[in-house]
């Protein structure tokens, strides 16, 4: 029995997220995506967005009411560490670097 | 073997057996070994005790009947005194359920006696290697008794405080709001969350918040301020990752 570390699991969780980022000519754009699995440190998403590695950009991902009892939403800022393929669709692997849970009340 | 094994560090065992005999041939066989050394030797459970707390061994080979000999105290002597010892129970026969008690009770492995040798020496080895030595034959049957006898679910062992800091967390409540809201310290919640995380086996709020959403925990809703110096509801802040524990 190997002695094991405690690393940061991937959870397989499929949510609406919604992403915001700026091009390298700082022009805004934003787009629906979707969750593949979040990590304590990273997510992969699928979205039809095309973000390109080292590219900053903020998240929200709604978290289910099921569970939350509120609307709750984590609201972050990531970067993308690679571009990804998640069965047929595009997607992007991204590292987040800050992260808050917010009451969504509190967004309004 | 040896070869390979040379310029590592030596493996600093004690020899806990009644029989002199064996303790002769395993310290002969251990001194064979480049990364093996026999620092001391115990003949009943008082000298093991006294010796290993003395010579503080990394792997302590215990005979089974010493530590019956000893009510069972012996064992969690060592275990309670020497933590990072790696202790190996060695018998001339052992049932499964003894032996399965000596794991779960912390003990790195059971190795019967009548083994070839060189089993010894590999047992060593992979003891320290944080791996669990048992006897051939008892492996798949352990594990179907370790499966039965298996604690439930992590989620089945949070307690109903911690399901309600769980709670208040999935609201992006920070330690300090928690605290007041439930009239506690700031220190108590954070104990708190650090053994939710031990339990669960996550490393921050944000895994065990997906972990309670992959998990589908079934968490209380918050309830009224149990103390007078609770934050007012609906006047929460967001909770940063920078927010420890």
């Amino acid at each position: 029995m190997s002695q094991e570390h405690r690393s940061s699991a991937r959870i397989p969780l499929e949510l609406v997220a919604h992403i915001r980022w700026k091009d390298l000519w700082g022009r805004p754009g934003e787009a629906e995506a979707k969750t593949v699995n979040i990590s304590g440190n990273g997510l992969l998403l699928t979205t039809p967005a095309r973000l390109e590695p080292e590219m900053p950009f903020a998240f929200t991902v709604l978290l289910p009411r099921a569970i939350t009892r509120t609307p709750v939403e984590l609201v972050g800022e990531g970067r993308v560490v690679r571009r990804s393929v998640v069965g047929e669709t595009e997607g992007v692997a991204a590292v987040i670097d800050d992260y808050r849970l917010q009451p969504l009340e509190a967004s309004a | 073997m040896p070869a390979a094994n040379a310029g590592k560090k030596k493996i600093r065992v004690m020899i806990a057996d009644q029989e002199g005999v064996f303790r002769f041939g395993l310290k002969r066989l251990f001194g064979a070994e480049d990364d093996l050394r026999v620092i001391a030797q115990a003949a009943d459970p008082g000298k093991a005790l006294t010796l290993a707390l003395e010579f503080k061994p990394d792997l302590i080979f215990l005979q089974a009947e010493m530590v019956r000999l000893a009510n069972i105290e012996l064992f969690a002597q060592l275990h309670h005194n020497l933590p990072d010892a790696k202790v190996v129970i060695t018998a001339s026969e052992l049932s499964d359920e003894d032996a399965l008690s000596y794991v779960q009770n912390g003990a790195a492995g059971v190795i019967l006696k009548a083994v070839d040798p060189e089993l010894f020496v590999k047992c060593a080895r992979k003891v320290m290697e944080n791996e669990v030595w048992l006897p051939k034959k008892q492996v798949a049957q352990m594990a179907k008794m370790l499966e039965a006898s298996e604690p439930s679910r992590p989620r089945d062992t949070l307690t109903s405080r911690e399901k309600t800091i769980i709670s208040y967390l999935m609201q992006g409540w920070r330690n300090r709001e928690i605290g007041q809201h439930l009239g506690i310290t700031e220190q108590t919640v954070k104990n708190h969350l650090r053994a939710i995380y031990d339990k669960v086996g996550v490393s921050d709020r944000l895994e065990l918040v997906l972990y309670a959403i992959h998990q589908r925990l079934e968490l209380p809703p918050i309830g009224p301020a149990e103390s007078s110096s609770a934050k007012p509801a609906g006047a929460k802040t967001p909770v940063s990752s920078h927010n420890a524990a």
